[in-house]
Order: structure tokens, then sequence, then C-alpha cells
């Protein structure tokens, strides 16, 4: 007993040893031997992966280093990943500032990893010059908790190829625009028919399904979600506009035959497909058409149209990129950060620092085989030095047909909506899950599942 | 006294240095976290930080959730088809193995390869073969035999026989190996008292070899319940848990309300309950092992 008493409480005592000795580790330091704040960035590409992203890079930060020879920058490859995220932060080894999509900023915000920033971002002129509509997004409770880096609408996305063959492309490049979703079904009915590639797909698994499957509901009137008076939050799909959206995809599948035989898509398969000429037509913004250069298309080979409008209306998902600065940042860190971000083009006013910066952003851009010219919505305000300026230069460096891009940059008719405000990573798990049985169940009844999504989306996150 | 003590120390320090780095692995990398996640399934959390005692909420949130009961049932299903497929195979395999009198390394190096592949890259090969296209491996065989394609991991009714078959495939090797050497631990008297006593083939593997291999059978089946009531990657690479739901886990949706849905609460209380149902079987394991050490089974 004596016996089993020591072991036990040595194995306690390591316990507590074990737990402080994990608590105290690798919180990275804010100074280094100089004195110069220390400032670690995320996201940045390695030199084998990107070359001339890395030699610009290095070129910025040895700039920066020297007109602020107070600071240090160390290069870091983290990328968000929702996987290590977490313990990442909890064991403060995130980089001082790193990018985030939208989707997890309120995530980000509940878990506090996020440092209030609301000081600095009225210093450094960005609060005069954000867009109502990111303030509100990168905001709560009257504190500012992001820097917005980008923008990005929702837009229907097209292999210029297969429309051309399909009689679809206009002698000047212009891509048919499908006004309704029903003329997208007769686009892609025709071209499955002339080309024998499929015309259209969706993903449809990591919650990305549901992801896209939002603003087809929106446009067909969906509301899912509304705040009554006491601030409850009632789950309000369970409607005849959601069974009529559910319809429209499953007749996708069973009735029009348009989409790959897979139906259960990953977000990666589709830029697959849609890089390789497989499939012509996707929802997609910017950041995704992107990353189809990584399977081999071409800033030319690759045009991007309005959304369709349902029968409520034509309504576009918005969304953005966010850098965030590592809760554990100390003021001066911060204070670094937005001197960096200012420097290197994500500021407000013009300087030739930031002139130099979009240079290096571009030819970045044209050394990815990635288009330029897709103008998106912006953080900044219409009249933003800065974001005045990238527009002239990207549209000066185009390097694709500017009638592959121009119905969709000629934004007039579009709705602009922001992902649902609470548990939206919730709604597209439950939202996958209805795609899935549409497309997956030709006797799936669309009414049954509606009732059903409704009911488990309330009583499981919104109760 | 406490020269006696110190003598007893100094005497067992080798022993005890020789323990220390174990001992100190089991406390930080299994003690530590079990505890730590016990304590926190009781919590409100920021993150993974707790953030003030919430009692039983996470516990009740998770039970009365409406994806709770069918994934508890799916789950089931994943147990009750590997011990259907997964038990069965390796144990034909062994047999094969402990017959052939030619070729038996090499057939051991053959059966063995499928398990050194990480289960990432099993999940992907097996989701390529069940590609629901003309591509797919599996439908490349079917069109020879002039059947259309089969759309395998979208039939939501056998999605996870699928999967359970991908993970078979994986673990059939190193089981089979485990089955192959306490075969040839079996007593050749008594195959040849049974030879002598008219029994075939199939008699000898029912009179001899199965009785002879119980124990190690009871271990393995209890094993392989623990290890596929925890099955996660598998779905989560070939199906993400889909065709809605269809294929969803404990431990896939524990991984959804820990990293997807930001749910870390809901996520330790999920595990803890896991953790309590396994524990049973563990206890069984050990009993089994126990009497099986001591020859009673």
């Amino acid at each position: 007993m004596k016996k089993f008493k020591k072991i036990l409480g040595m194995t306690l005592a390591l316990t507590i040893a074990a737990s402080l000795a994990t608590g105290c580790a690798s919180k990275k330091s804010a100074t280094d031997a100089e004195g110069r704040t220390v400032i670690s960035i995320g996201d940045c590409l390695s030199k084998e992966i990107s070359p001339k992203a890395y030699e610009n890079l290095v070129d910025q930060i040895a700039r920066f280093e020297e007109a602020n020879p107070d600071i240090k920058i160390e290069m870091d490859t983290y990328t968000y990943n929702v996987q290590t995220y977490a313990a990442k932060a909890e064991a403060g080894t995130l980089p001082t500032v790193y990018y985030v999509p939208l989707t997890e900023s309120k995530n980000i915000m509940d878990m506090g990893y996020a440092a209030d920033i609301t000081e600095y971002f009225k210093k450094f002129g960005f609060y005069d010059n954000v867009n109502d509509f990111i303030l509100e997004q990168i905001s709560r409770d009257e504190k500012i908790y992001f820097l917005p880096t980008s923008c990005y609408d929702m837009g229907l996305a097209v292999n210029i190829d297969l429309l051309k063959q399909a009689g679809y492309v206009a002698e000047d490049g212009t891509p048919h625009q499908p006004e309704t979703w029903d003329e997208m079904v007769e686009m892609a009915v025709k071209i499955k028919e002339v080309t024998g590639k499929n015309g259209f797909v969706l993903p449809t698994t990591d919650n990305c399904g549901g992801w896209r499957f939002t603003p087809i509901a929106w446009s067909y009137g969906v509301e899912f979600m509304k705040q009554d008076a006491d601030g409850k939050w009632k789950a309000t799909f369970d409607s005849q506009e959601m069974v009529d959206a559910l319809q429209f995809v499953k007749d996708l599948k069973w009735k029009y035959d348009i989409l790959p035989e897979n139906t259960l898509v990953k977000l990666e398969e589709i830029w697959q497909l849609m890089g390789t000429g497989e499939v012509a037509m996707t929802l997609g913004e910017i950041n995704q058409i992107d990353c189809y250069s990584n399977y081999g298309a071409t800033p030319d080979s690759i045009g991007i149209v309005k959304m369709p409008a349902g029968p409520a209306k034509r309504v576009a998902l918005m969304g953005g990129g966010y850098d965030v600065i590592n809760a554990n940042a100390t003021p001066e860190q911060i204070e670094a950060v937005f001197k960096w971000e200012t420097f290197k083009g994500n500021g407000v006013t013009l300087t030739e620092d930031i002139k130099k910066s979009i240079s290096q952003e571009i030819e970045t851009r044209k050394e990815k085989n990635r288009m330029l010219g897709v103008e998106t919505l912006s953080p900044w305000k219409e009249d933003c030095e800065v974001r005045k300026y990238r527009t002239e230069e990207y549209a000066k460096n185009l390097n694709l047909n500017i009638n592959h891009i121009k119905l969709y940059n000629d934004k007039s008719g579009v709705e602009y909506q922001a992902e649902e405000p609470i548990e939206a990573q919730a709604l597209y798990t439950i939202l996958d899950g209805c795609v899935q049985e549409v497309l997956t169940n030709k006797n799936a009844d669309c009414a049954e599942l509606a009732k059903k999504a409704a009911a488990d989306f309330q009583s499981n996150y919104l109760d | 006294m406490n020269n006696k003590r110190t003598f007893r120390i100094k005497k067992d320090i080798a022993a005890w240095l020789l323990i220390l780095p174990t001992l100190v692995g089991i406390v930080l990398i299994l003690l530590r976290p079990q505890v730590q996640g016990i304590i926190w399934s009781f919590c409100n959390m920021q993150g993974f930080t707790p953030n003030g005692f919430a009692g039983l909420d996470n516990y009740v949130k998770v039970i009365t959730s409406t994806s709770f009961v069918p994934t508890l049932v799916n789950t089931c299903k994943y147990v009750f088809w590997s011990l259907i497929i997964g038990m069965p195979i390796p144990f034909v395999i062994a047999i094969v193995m402990n017959e052939l009198l030619f070729f038996r390394k090499t057939t051991r190096v053959m059966v063995y390869l499928p398990s050194i592949m990480p289960a990432a890259a099993v999940s992907l090969l097996w989701y390529f073969m069940y590609y629901p296209d003309a591509s797919g491996l599996l439908n490349m065989i079917l069109s020879q035999f002039g059947i259309d394609s089969y759309n395998w991991l979208q039939d939501s009714r056998f999605t996870i026989l699928y999967i359970v078959i991908s993970m078979t495939w994986s673990g059939m090797g190193s089981t089979a190996l485990y089955y192959f050497s306490a075969m040839q631990g079996i007593n050749s008297e008594l195959y040849e008292a049974a030879l002598i006593d008219g029994a075939g083939f199939l008699q000898r593997i029912k009179v001899v070899t199965i009785p002879q291999m119980s124990g190690i059978l009871i271990l393995f089946i209890i094993r392989q319940i623990i290890s596929v009531f925890n099955v996660m990657e598998q779905p989560m690479q070939m199906t993400d848990g889909g065709p809605n739901g269809a294929s969803m886990t404990l431990g896939l949706m524990n991984y959804k309300y820990g990293f997807v849905l930001n749910k870390p609460g809901m996520a330790l209380a999920q595990g803890v309950m896991m953790f309590l149902i396994l524990s049973v079987f563990a206890f069984i394991y050990f009993k089994a092992n126990k009497k099986i050490e001591e020859g009673q089974m």
C-alpha cells in the first residue's frame, strides 16, 4: 500500500510538473538581443514552392527593416489549418500575424485568440477607410479584432474553351451570362451534349456544400434564421423557398444530369475539374479560381460572370480574408504589425513602398499564372488611395482577355450578402447533408429534408 | 531508518532511472490529457481554455443532439461489419499460410504489405477504387462484364460496409500474422490425433484450430471493437461522414465538434462518453487476457 502511495505521489508530482512545464512552454520572445521588436509573419511561401514570391518577400522585409531599424521580422510558413490551429494557439506557437478566411473569424473571436487592435486600427487610418460591412464583420462589442486584407464576392466561374465549343462565347471573348438558374441549366445541358463534359459542379463535403448552397437558397428567397424580440434565434428555413432550392439542386442531377458522377465532392476536386477542363461551370470567387492554375488552368482559359438569379433575387455571397494578430502580442508588436501591413500594401495611404509592394504582388500573381484584372469587392472605401492604385495597376497588367471577366466586374444588379450571422459552420454541416441527400437519393423528399434540417439546426445549435 | 531508506533508494536508483523516461512519457502523453479532458468536459470552454464550471451541460447537449443516436448506431454498424468481415478474413489467410508448404515467407510479406501503408494513403487509394464514374477501378472491372457503373460510397445503405472493407484490407495482414503465429504454437500431435480419427481439413480446423485459438480470437474481437469504435480517419478521408451522415462516426463527430464547429466542450464530453463505453471492453479484455495467461481459456 505504501509503495502504491509513493508511486501515486510521484505520478501526481510529475503530472503537475509536466502541466506547468507545458503551460509555460514556447512563448515567443517579443524582443531580440538588440532590443528590436520581433514579429513573426505567417503564410510565407518557401523558396522551393515559389522562388519569385520568396525573393520578393525577402526584398520587402529587408527594405522594411531598413526603414524601421527597431523592428525585426521573422518569416513563418504557418498557414491557417483548422486541425492544428487551436493546438498552436494554446501552445503559443502561432506567428504574431497570420491570415484567416472570413468563415473562421467568428470562431477565433469566440476562442479569444485575436488581439484587440481597435487603438491601432484608428491610429493608422484604417478605421476611416474601411467599408461598413467589413467593419461589422471584424468587430464585436465595439472592439476590432481583424485587419481586412481582401474581399471576395461569388460569381459563376466558366471554362472558356468548353463554353466556346457549345457556342456560348461571343466573338470578342465575352462568355454568355446566364440570367437565371434555369438558363444556366440550359447552357450546361447543351455543353454536355456538345463536348461530353459535365456542365456544372458543386462541392458537397467539408461544409463547402452548405457554403455554396447558401447563395442559391437566398436567390430562391430562403431566410435561414431570424432573431426574435428576446434576442433568441429561430431557424426559419422550413419553407417552400427552401424546398424549391433543394429541388433545383436535385434536378441538376436527376432531371438534367449535368453533374459529375461523383457527388461527394471536395473543394480541391473542383479546382482539379475546372483546371483540367473536365467541367464547364461552378460557383467561384477569385481566391478559389486562383487554385485552378495549380491544375494547369491559364488566366485566359477561365472566365467569370455574375451569379445567375433565382426566383427571388440575384445574390452573391461575399466574404473576405483577414490578418489576425496573436492575442499574446505586446502593444509594440501590434504597432510593428500595423507598420508592416501598411508597408506591404495593406494600408490606406499610398507611399512609394506600397507601390513597390503592389508591383511585386503583381509579379507574383503572374509567376503563379493567376488572373489579373478580376475586380472583387474591396474592404476599403472607393476613395481609398491604395485601393484605387491597386485596381489601376492590375488593369494595366492584364494577363487575359478582359471580356472574359467584364460581366463579373460590372457589379450592377447583384445583391451582396455576408454569411449567416451565427453558427454558420453548423448550418453548413446540416446543409451539406441536405445537398448530399438530394444528389444521392433519387427519391429524396425535399420538404421532409427542409423540415428536418430546420428542426435539427434549431434544437442542436440555436436552443 | 533513514540510512536504510537511503540504501534502498541507492540500490534501486538504476531501476528508477530506467523507468523514469517511460513514466514521464505516460504522464505527459496519456495521463495528463485524459485527466484534463475529463475535468474540462464539465467546463464552459473558450477555445481550448476552460472558462467556468458548466456541470453536465456539455453531456446534455451531446446526448440530446439529434445526430447523437444515429451516429452511435452508425459506429456500432462499423463495429458489426468489422467483426463480420474483419475477423474471418485474417483467420482464413492465417490458415492458408499455415497450410502452405512453399512460398510461405513470400506470402507473409505480401499479406503484410498493406499494413505498412498509412491510413490516409489507404483511404485515398480506396476512394479512387470506389470512384463512382468509369474511371474508378471497381467500375472498370464491372464494365469488363458489361455492368453499369455503380455509385459505391454514395449508396448510403452500404457506405459503412465499403469503408470497413478498405479498413479490413489495410489491417488484415498484421492480424493474420498474429493468428498465424498462434497456429504455429498449436501442438502438432493434436492434428495427428485428429487425422488418425479420420478428421478432414475443415473438421481439423473445427476441432483443433479454433478451440486452441479461442483465447487469442476473443482478445482480438475485443481489440477490434475498441479500435473500430474510435474510427475517424477513414470516413473523414473517404466520405466526410456522408452521404447525409450515413457514415458518420462518434470519432469523426468528435473531431467536428472540436475543430470545425468550435464546440470543444461537447467534443470533450463525447470523448469521455466514448472512453467510458470502451473502458467496459478494456476491462473485459484484461479479464480475458488474465484468464488466457492462466490457461483457463
